[in-house]
């Protein structure tokens, strides 16, 4: 292999591993979903009466900080959702529970805390807001429904 | 510390063109110079290493808009990264080893291209899972 064949490679290589974490990373999926009960975690933190969102950042991830953010504005007026930060590193064996992998990773939690799905990466636009809004729908079917 | 987050942006893709060059050319003293680069910027901070130097006097003051700010911390562990795949590269040379040589520096290249072009940084990527695997910390 001579050395243009080399670079073309790991351009090549390079850019499909970008694309696919562009088209991705940032969108709502439920993998772990149901698996998880936030009373299970040994936090002591108190679950939002409609949602609980955790964030799980580490001291080197440079996106956090504006997710936090972003997350931060969308529920200012809305005092039923709690929203914690969480460092990974120094929660691993929190993190290792859950599945965390890279920072951010955004986790959703019922208000009966049953993780509902997760973000990992910088949420695209509107996948916190409908996110909030399928569990704050799923909430309202289980009130009405009792 | 907060820096102007386009400063490690703008130099990943110098980076990037001189890890091109260092490949095509099979420069080891082209890639001594950047694995420099790195030890300076993982020391004193990217916006202290000559490529920040770079955006901060040539670049910045002919951008029109103000850039969002950014932690130090991320993008100086990432030219800790850096430094040490071009480390390991040297030590390739330094051993008669091509293919330790082209083989670090190709990972490195692979990482100032995600950096570069899908902001993506490889290097606070890999932090989480090192903890985890208890290589660091």
């Amino acid at each position: 292999m001579n050395h243009w064949e080399l670079i073309t490679g790991v351009i090549s290589v390079s850019t499909i591993f970008g694309l696919f974490l562009h088209f991705t990373r940032g969108k709502m999926t439920s993998k772990y979903s149901k698996e998880v009960l936030f009373k299970e975690l040994g936090l002591v933190l108190t679950l939002g009466k409609k949602a609980t969102i955790l964030q799980f950042k580490t001291e080197f991830c440079s996106v956090c900080p504006g997710v936090k953010r972003q997350i931060n504005e969308l529920i200012k007026h809305d005092t039923d959702i709690a929203f914690y930060e969480i460092d990974a590193v120094e929660k691993i064996e929190l993190a290792k529970k859950l599945h965390v992998k890279s920072s951010p990773t955004i986790l959703f939690f019922t208000e009966d805390g049953l993780e509902e799905g997760r973000i990992i990466g910088v949420p695209k636009k509107n996948e916190v807001k409908n996110t909030l809004e399928k569990i704050t729908t799923i909430t309202m079917e289980k009130t009405n429904a009792n | 510390m907060q820096i102007d987050a386009r400063g490690p942006r703008f130099g990943a893709a110098i980076t990037l063109v001189v890890l091109l060059l260092v490949i095509y050319f099979d420069s080891a003293p082209l890639l001594a110079f950047q694995t420099l680069v790195w030890g300076i910027g993982a020391i004193a901070g990217p916006h202290r290493s000559p490529y920040g130097f770079i955006f901060k006097t040539l670049v910045k003051p002919r951008l029109k808009k103000t850039g969002e700010l950014e932690n130090v911390k991320p993008p100086q562990f990432s030219m800790l990264v850096g430094f040490i795949f071009g480390a390991v590269g040297l030590v390739g040379v330094a051993i008669g080893s091509p293919t330790v040589f082209l083989i670090a520096t190709s990972f490195a290249l692979a990482a100032a291209f995600l950096n570069a072009v899908f902001n993506f940084c490889l290097g606070c990527e890999m932090y989480l899972l090192l903890v985890k695997a208890r290589l660091v910390r």
